[in-house]
């Protein structure tokens, strides 16, 4: 009897154990968990293995059915973007699937993800086992770090030539050769060659109001920002804050002082491991941003910002961003860069005329960045189940004219209506699926690209100034290989995301002791030996470019 | 009658009903603790999507070293177990003390009306809460600082301020969960042989005298049960409560950050699975110790009492 209670006591002991366990560890797990099956199935057959699969099916059904592919089997491809669905989205994808089921026997199936959100939703649907087919991707959109955890299809030049000879025709060259990691490609970047400048959306009826001429600088937006604070309790001026913009205003005045800078500093490398070069030096020394001397004056300015109350006291929790606090009449003013402007600014025009939205330069005498290809473009899940139609589907998506200009206009006689061969005006209902900004950038084509006319009043011209002065940077298309500092970079991101980003926003009381704190904190991370890895492979990287 | 039977299976037969009874427990402890432990492998692997959970590569402990690395390991916790023993013991406190009130309450309905009042925030989501704290502290249109403003008073900076928070988690931690084990504790107190309390009025025993002598004795195995559940948990921070409650705030992680959050967040941002299940393992580790460690102790002072 005694002996029993003392197995059953161990036995408790063990299922108490085991159950704190399996309740406190699990946190991150639940998510991987569920697809164990699967994963423990797709584990034995190991890349290589996967990759022959794809050429061996390419192959002998090339033999047995001279025709193409095959196609028989009628599959519906999930397809996910970022942002918000337009109202009239699934109205235009009836029309694309529409083609798209006469030519490839396929349908698309879209999804969205929010900007809100879509930093901590996008890295886990590649884990959640969710089945779907095609992601928009960027470089600065996890392209890297989902290709190097296997989580993108590779691409591969028979494929290419298979499943979309349009794109293997028309894709540049160069656009190919930026995609590839390692010598592997998992995207196709756009085939657009695009550039990236900020704007200030401005409310024309305020400006009038307190006599603001014009807000085309930090320092004008400085005055109208004051104007706002004394007059307008009830305005936010600039509404920042969100996942998405914290650190939109400190860009611009750190990419002001690094262009007016003697040394041209420009950033390099993972942006949250905060690495910053002088563009002159070739000897490629990598310094932290705070070592920097520009740094600190920017920061003491966005506390001053802060104090003034130009953004809210409690601007770290926002979770909505700047445009979209803008739209909704709680902020003065927004900071976006060109394109959302673009594709909001018809559908603010109509809905408020009253607060005659304007819209300034916020380049401030900084170039724009000519953007690499790979700022935008589309993947295949490396589990998709049908990779090669999804592939087809991106072919047509980017080459066909009539699905192209669907997916990026919307449809012709009720988005938009057609202005010669390059151009379009945009109509009323444009507000439902608005010009260039449905995530459709990824599949954005020179060959079909139409600009729209009437739109912004004045961005025709910004866009000349913008396009005359457009320089690529020097470590553009470097890529930083961080396998050897893997936990350093982890470390690192951690406090770009607590300490850096809260300097970014001005909250400090101390500039120069927190700044001296964010060093001290990166040094214990291992910067200095990320550093000097980025050194040694910029260094390669210059003698080879 | 035959003697070769093993002693398990002659143990079941004779105990079926028994054994049937603790199998669903058993099930989802199976299902939900064991099973997923294997995952538990993910801490030493190096994660890709292809290979998954079992597929990829091995590292070693090398997954270990980000979360000492980035100096998070010692703020997150303490505020884990910090946090937690403050919960423990306001919470304690004010549930026996609830429940002692409750039970010495006459008015029927008005006792049953009362406790029904506070045991409805426990049903009340956390991300609710949390929009309530929002709600009532931000800087620029919180209820908290209009009101301040109207009666003249400087607005506070709550969302920036680390003091406040603390008292702000024990506050509502204390709102959704005093209900709750309240009616724990009044279950065990009408529980008590309503002959004790006669005898001491035949003695004329005063309602204090009663409580301290008869009702705190007597509810004494509930709290100390109660207590070893929850040492198990310590170090285990209630999740969607310091996520949802500071909004993820940075400004005041230092004194909000529990491990879960960490956890979290890290796996938010890094979508590096291996080092942040390690950081989980970590977790896990700790928390056995803390429970066998609680556990000695209750067993060293009230024998009867230990779990096991």
């Amino acid at each position: 009897m005694r002996k029993r209670t003392r197995i059953t006591g161990l036995l408790m002991a063990l299922l108490l154990g085991i159950s704190t366990l399996g309740g406190c560890g699990s946190k991150p797990e639940p998510t991987d968990v569920s697809d164990t099956p699967e994963t423990s199935s797709t584990s034995q057959e190991s890349e290589p293995v996967q990759e022959s699969e794809s050429d061996s099916e390419s192959e002998p059904e090339s033999g047995t059915e001279a025709a193409g592919p095959d196609i028989s089997e009628e599959v519906t491809l999930t397809m996910y973007l970022i942002g918000d669905r337009p109202v009239d989205n699934d109205e235009v994808f009836a029309k694309i699937n529409e083609k798209l089921k006469a030519e490839i026997n396929a349908t698309i199936d879209v999804k969205f993800m929010s900007w809100s959100e879509y930093e901590q939703k996008y890295p886990l649907i590649f884990a959640s086992g969710e089945d779907w087919d095609i992601i928009y991707t960027a470089d600065w959109c996890f392209y890297n770090a989902q290709a190097t955890k296997q989580g993108f299809w590779e691409i591969t030049q028979e494929a290419l030539d298979t499943y979309a000879p349009m794109t293997a025709q028309t894709i540049y060259p160069e656009a190919w050769e930026q995609a590839k990691v390692n010598g592997q490609v998992f995207m196709l970047p756009m085939n657009y060659k695009e550039i990236t400048s900020y704007v200030y959306m401005v409310r024309g009826d305020l400006m009038d109001k307190y006599e603001i001429q014009s807000v085309a600088s930090l320092d004008e937006a400085e005055a109208y920002m004051d104007a706002i604070v004394a007059n307008e309790p009830t305005l936010i001026p600039l509404d920042v804050g969100s996942d998405y913009d914290k650190l939109f205003v400190f860009d611009r005045m750190w990419e002001k002082a690094n262009w007016e800078s003697e040394e041209k500093v420009a950033g390099i490398g993972n942006w949250q491991a905060i690495g910053s070069v002088s563009e002159l030096d070739d000897n490629a020394e990598v310094k932290g941003n705070y070592d920097q001397a520009q740094f600190q004056p920017i920061i003491e300015r966005l506390k001053d910002w802060r104090d003034r109350g130009f953004w809210s006291k409690n601007a770290v929790v926002n979770t909505q961003n700047n445009t979209e606090s803008f739209q909704a009449g709680k902020s003065a003013l927004a900071l976006c860069n060109a394109n959302t402007a673009k594709s909001i600014y018809a559908q603010m025009a109509t809905e408020h005329p009253e607060w005659d939205v304007r819209v300034f330069d916020a380049q401030d005498g900084v170039p724009p960045v000519l953007n690499s290809y790979l700022a935008n473009g589309m993947s295949i899940f490396s589990k998709s189940k049908h990779p090669e139609r999804a592939l087809m589907a991106l072919d047509y998506l980017r080459n066909d004219a009539e699905v192209n200009s669907l997916f990026c206009y919307g449809i012709e006689g009720k988005h938009w209506q057609a202005s010669g061969e390059n151009a379009l005006v945009s109509l009323p209902d444009s507000s439902n699926y608005a010009y260039d900004g449905n995530c459709n950038w990824g599949v954005r084509n020179d060959a079909n690209w139409r600009v729209v006319e009437g739109g912004i009043p004045g961005l025709e011209e910004l866009n000349a100034v913008w396009k005359e002065n457009a320089r690529s940077r020097r470590y553009q298309t470097f890529v930083f290989d961080d396998t050897n500092v893997k936990n350093e970079i982890a470390a690192m991101t951690e406090i770009f995301n607590s300490d850096y980003k809260l300097l970014g926003l001005g909250f400090t009381d101390d500039p120069a002791g927190d700044i001296a704190k964010l060093k001290d904190r990166m040094t214990a991370a291992g910067a200095d030996t990320v550093y000097a890895e980025m050194q040694k492979q910029a260094q390669e990287f210059l003698k080879t470019n | 009658m035959k003697k070769n039977t093993h002693p398990f299976l002659s143990d079941l037969k004779k105990n079926r009903t028994k054994w049937l009874m603790i199998m669903p427990a058993a099930i989802v402890v199976i299902l939900m603790c064991y099973i997923p432990m294997a995952g538990i492998v993910l801490a030493f692997k190096e994660f890709n999507y292809h290979g998954g959970i079992f597929g990829s590569p091995w590292v070693g402990f090398k997954n270990f070293t980000y979360f000492f690395q980035s100096g998070k390991a010692w703020t997150t916790t303490r505020n884990t177990i910090l946090y937690n023993a403050a919960f423990l013991c306001v919470n304690t406190v004010l549930q026996i003390t609830c429940a002692i009130l409750l039970s010495e309450l006459a008015g029927k309905y008005f006792k049953r009306i009362t406790q029904s009042v506070m045991f409805l925030p426990y049903f009340i989501s956390w991300v609710v809460v949390g929009a309530f704290i929002y709600n009532m502290f931000n800087y620029e249109f919180g209820a908290v600082n209009s009101f301040l403003k109207s009666v003249g008073m400087e607005p506070m900076d709550v969302y920036s301020n680390k003091a406040a928070w603390p008292v702000i988690l024990i506050v509502v931690s204390a709102f959704k969960n005093v209900g709750y084990g309240t009616v724990m504790y009044l279950a065990s107190i009408v529980g008590i042989d309503g002959e004790m309390f006669e005898a001491a009025d035949l003695d004329g025993a005063t309602m204090w005298q009663k409580i301290r002598y008869i009702t705190l004795p007597c509810i004494r195995p509930t709290v100390v049960i109660l207590f070893l559940m929850a040492i198990g948990t310590i170090m285990k921070g209630d999740f969607q409560m310091f996520w949802q409650v500071t909004g993820n705030n940075p400004m005041v992680l230092d004194v909000t950050d529990v491990i879960d959050t960490y956890v979290t967040r890290s796996l938010l941002n890094l979508q590096e699975f291996g080092m942040t299940s390690a950081a989980g393992l970590y977790q896990s580790g700790m928390s056995f110790v803390l429970v066998l460690i609680a556990n000695y102790a209750v067993k060293k002072v009230e024998p009867d009492y230990a779990l096991f």
